[in-house]
């Protein structure tokens, strides 16, 4: 299990750093200091977000399937599986971008695929790379959501006990989170496998396209995409649950009933939250308008009654040893709440009139997943290479460092979006071109984000290129 | 009717991006300083919090009440009811087609104060109206989705230029797909 965790992080890193590349030449491009094609350019942004998303949520699942391993036979093959997928997956999307030309965006919202300049078989290379990542990450999440199951019973994972009151034995918050977020995942795998079948019948269909619902079909894309990227953030907090405790000498969290109602609320709460992407499409039944923005409202109570003051709970007063996983993960949880507040005030109806595909979208998700998601990623892998041996005492001043860049960078995002500066353009017309200067320091603070990432990760694989050639242990 | 009253005057002028700007701000700068105080306290291992269970009840119906005091608030303001208990001013028919915007109706016969109706629809992929104000400013958006209609109705207070821009991804000249409306 060190074995192949130190091989994503490998893998991970680099790629991760690679996609920052990509994000920081679109933001240099937009800001019309260097010349990029439009075509080029969103060919980028379709990477930059697959990219993203496609090496943070398996690096994110190495990551508690390596802690997992405290509590029960963790699962090998499927995470091997995952990892094999996850490459091919990735290849594929590079070889369709840059020689198919494809530049749909993440979303490829049905029927612009049809209609942009892409190749045909792009298009359907594509849809079969989508399809390769989602089932490598189907068998790993059911393997160990299965090898959960080998050892505590549904409900008991899902800590349905301790909703009734009883206090013994108890779920540990890790299982119970890892377990509920599991399903989570699977579930909106489901949406993307529905969403996939649907484009396949649709591609055979080919003399009749527009056979399809696109009202269905943009639901059906945020179910997805959005939960998933919900899904992955709560990854990250099943490791903080599990090694917060260990940071401040204490012993470790046990689930209290008001921890089992949250976390078995949090994930079904989500999976109506995606409605928010819809709100301007009027012709969608007001009802999921609604419980849209009462949705993404609820998801973050809990969140902050539960899991941010546990952790604040947790330090207060206690005796932390501030080394860089500690650091990582204390203010991964800050930037999580951060992005909380720029997602909710988003996802009011009011609000999302100016808001909606505004460059306040960008900022609120790359607070969440930059200073967030990689942050808890960045955290236990701080936390792995310490376990091996390598120690991050005197480093805590690094995460600190690139909070502050990487605010400035996401800060930029911020002000566009409340001045109407429009996401995913390539260049900003005179009407919005306070977007331009904006976009300009945001290349300069994400140049220098860049830089301490790679600090960390040459720090982070050179430990962990020892780690996976150490075939003693 | 005073409630769709109140919606009137809220759309008419939606919550500025600057004011959701400072809220953002300083919620977060409130958030940082929770997180610095905590912070400083957590070196010496001599403090601990006597009553964590009650401090965090309050903490939960706290917020608990702030967000179900602020859904009740902004819930009724939204754009699918603007101006719904009067018939508008003019009614204006927006196609939208990769990388243009077709506008037909009395577009050139639009006058301060006039409330149009825009029946948005696209005969390709979907792209977002979004409606921009002399200044730059982001007044109204709605989505346009092949196959169905959107129904979007705005008071144009202020003579001058309003700039449509496309608001969903719709390929590569998208950022190039604008279209001009003149109030005057």
């Amino acid at each position: 299990m060190k074995r192949i965790t130190a091989l994503w992080i490998i893998t991970g890193l680099i790629i991760f750093q690679l996609m920052v590349i990509f994000g920081i030449l679109m933001r240099l491009g937009q800001a019309g200091l260097i010349n990029v094609d439009p075509l080029r350019h969103f060919q980028i942004l379709t990477l930059h977000g697959l990219g993203m998303v496609g090496i943070l949520f398996p690096l994110a699942m190495a990551g508690v399937n390596y802690f997992l391993t405290r509590y029960v036979n963790s699962p090998l093959w499927p995470n091997a599986t995952g990892y094999l997928f996850t490459v091919i997956g990735i290849v594929l999307i590079l070889f369709t971008v840059f020689i198919g030309g494809l530049h749909t965006g993440w979303y490829f919202l049905y029927p612009l695929p049809y209609f942009a300049r892409t190749e045909q078989w792009a298009t359907i290379l594509f849809l079969i790379s989508i399809a390769i990542l989602g089932t490598g990450w189907f068998i790993w999440s059911a393997g160990m959501l299965g090898s959960i199951l080998k050892r505590y019973p549904l409900f008991r994972a899902l800590g349905w006990h301790h909703i009734a009151g009883i206090t013994e034995p108890n779920t540990p918050p890790f299982i119970l989170i890892l377990t509920t977020t599991l399903i989570g995942v699977i579930t909106c795998l489901i949406a993307g496998v529905a969403l996939i079948i649907l484009w396949i019948m649709e591609i055979i269909n080919m003399g009749n396209p527009g056979w399809l619902d696109p009202l269905l079909m943009k639901n059906l894309t945020f179910l997805f995409g959005h939960t998933l990227v919900n899904e992955m953030l709560y990854l990250g907090v099943a490791s903080v649950y599990e090694l917060f405790p260990s940071f401040a000498d204490k012993p470790p969290y046990r689930t209290k009933s008001y921890v089992a109602i949250a976390w078995n609320l949090i994930p079904l709460v989500v999976l109506f939250a995606y409605f928010h992407h819809l709100y301007m499409d009027f012709v969608q039944p007001l009802t999921f308008q609604f419980i849209g923005q009462i949705a993404s409202w609820i998801a973050p109570i809990p969140a902050v009654a539960v899991t941010l003051f546990t952790v604040l709970n947790t330090v207060y007063g206690s005796r932390v040893r501030w080394d860089m996983s500690v650091s990582f993960f204390f203010l991964g949880i800050l930037f999580w709440m951060i992005g909380g507040v720029g997602a909710i005030l988003d996802a009011t109806i009011a609000n999302n009139f100016i808001l909606h595909n505004t460059l306040w979208v960008p900022a609120h998700f790359h607070t969440y997943n930059l200073l967030g998601n990689v942050f808890f990623t960045c955290g236990y892998i701080s936390y792995f290479i310490a376990e091996g041996g390598v120690n991050s005492r005197g480093m805590s001043w690094l995460p600190f460092l690139i909070s502050i860049f990487g605010f400035g960078f996401i800060l930029m995002f911020y002000i566009s979006g409340a001045y109407s500066v429009p996401r995913r353009y390539n260049f900003y017309p005179d009407i919005v071109s306070t977007g331009r200067l904006l976009a300009g320091w945001g290349a300069i603070f994400a140049t220098f984000v860049f830089i301490l990432f790679a600090l960390f990760s040459v720090y982070v694989i050179s430990a962990s290129i020892k780690i996976l050639w150490d075939r003693g242990k | 009717m005073i409630q769709k009253k109140n919606i009137i005057i809220i759309m008419h002028k939606p919550m500025p991006g600057s004011i959701v700007l400072w809220i953002f701000l300083i919620v977060g700068i409130i958030i940082i300083l929770v997180f610095w105080s905590v912070y400083r306290k957590s070196r010496d291992g001599s403090r601990h919090i006597s009553n964590p269970e009650k401090i965090r009840l309050v903490i939960f119906l706290g917020i608990a009440l702030i967000s179900a005091i602020y859904t009740i608030f902004t819930l009724p303001k939204n754009p699918y009811f603007s101006y719904a208990e009067k018939l508008p001013d003019k009614v204006i028919l927006v196609e939208a087609r990769m990388f243009n915007w077709n506008l037909s109706g009395p577009v050139d016969d639009i006058r301060p104060g006039d409330v149009v109706e825009f029946r948005v629809t696209s005969s390709d992929v979907n792209h977002g109206f979004g409606l921009y104000n002399p200044e730059g400013i982001i007044i109204a958006q709605v989505q346009a989705m092949p196959g169905y209609e959107n129904r979007l109705r705005v008071r144009f207070e202020k003579p001058g230029n309003y700039t449509i821009l496309c608001m969903e991804y719709c390929g590569a000249a998208h950022s190039y797909m604008s279209g001009k409306i003149s109030v005057r």
